[in-house]
């Protein structure tokens, strides 16, 4: 069970939320340009680090707004949350 | 609105006053029924703030988890820009025209949803307890007190809790399709306190 600490509500537990999978995502600006190998990649393809991932998770129990998460994938450390929009932290190790 | 004499409550099917009340337990529940309740969204940052409260006769409160009391309407803010307002029985229905004219022209929503939210209250010694076998807010006093309100899963709903006093008494504000689940939880939760959790 993590303990995430909304930007907005505080710390609340797991179950309050839904995860929304990798975060800072960019959609391509001139997608009719792009070949289908490279909207493929934009559409589907995901990191699947071992070490630091950004998501993005829904406080959907609480005050129903999407934010970012800096998560351990090996120890589900939650090092930082931030709102939408705020570039990532830079996390050391 | 349905027509008055067709209006039903979201609990009106159990039967509560027919029920056997729970008098053994410190923990009492009852019904607040046909509640106003609009929902508030807009930016904390514009006058739409002084807006409402020229309406309203308070403020909304920026903080979130923030309660405001005026003349018996009640602010609960449970978001970064949103709000619920709760008035008496049929006052929403000369609220929304008003504060729809005091904020015209803003990048704001004012929906009435009074039907949409059932209200449960809590009250009694046990109150405290009843609701921590079901949430996992931390609801001591010293962190959690009267004039505070949270929205958590509650059981397995989600609800706004909003603490009144010390006593402590609790208004559990949840959708209406999950209010007949979660007043036989609370009577279920409720029918095994024996003092426990006491502060």
């Amino acid at each position: 069970m993590l303990l995430i600490a909304c930007p907005h509500c505080g710390p609340r537990e797991q179950t309050e939320f839904v995860c929304g999978g990798e975060s800072h995502i960019e959609r391509p600006p001139t997608p009719e340009a792009l070949t289908d190998h490279d909207w493929g990649q934009y559409l589907f393809m995901r990191k699947n680090p071992k070490g630091w991932h950004y998501e993005r998770w829904l406080h959907a129990q609480g005050c129903r707004r999407w934010f970012n998460v800096a998560r351990h994938t090996v120890s589900h450390e939650v090092r930082a949350t931030y709102p939408m929009g705020q570039p990532p932290p830079v996390i050391e190790g | 609105m349905p027509e008055a004499y067709r209006r039903q409550g979201p609990l009106d099917h159990l039967h509560i006053a027919a029920r056997p009340p729970a008098t053994a337990v410190g923990a009492r529940l009852s019904e607040k029924r046909f509640l106003g309740k609009i929902n508030l969204r807009l930016e904390p940052e514009t006058d739409a703030l002084e807006a409402v409260r020229g309406v309203v006769g308070a403020a909304p409160p920026t903080a979130i988890g923030g309660v405001a009391l005026a003349e018996g309407r009640t602010i609960l803010c449970y978001g970064p820009n949103e709000w619920l307002l709760v008035v008496p029985p049929g006052a929403e229905r000369a609220l929304v025209p008003a504060l729809e004219a005091a904020l015209g022209g803003r990048h704001v929503a004012v929906t009435e949803v009074s039907e949409t939210l059932a209200v449960v209250n809590l009250s009694g010694p046990d109150a405290r307890g009843v609701l921590a076998k079901g949430c996992t807010l931390d609801l001591h006093p010293r962190v959690f007190g009267p004039g505070r309100c949270a929205r958590s899963g509650l059981a397995k709903a989600v609800a706004l809790i909003h603490q009144l006093d010390d006593e402590p008494s609790y208004d559990l504000y949840v959708d209406r399709t999950f209010a007949e689940y979660l007043w036989l939880w609370l009577e279920d939760a409720a029918s095994t306190m024996i003092g426990i959790g006491r502060i």
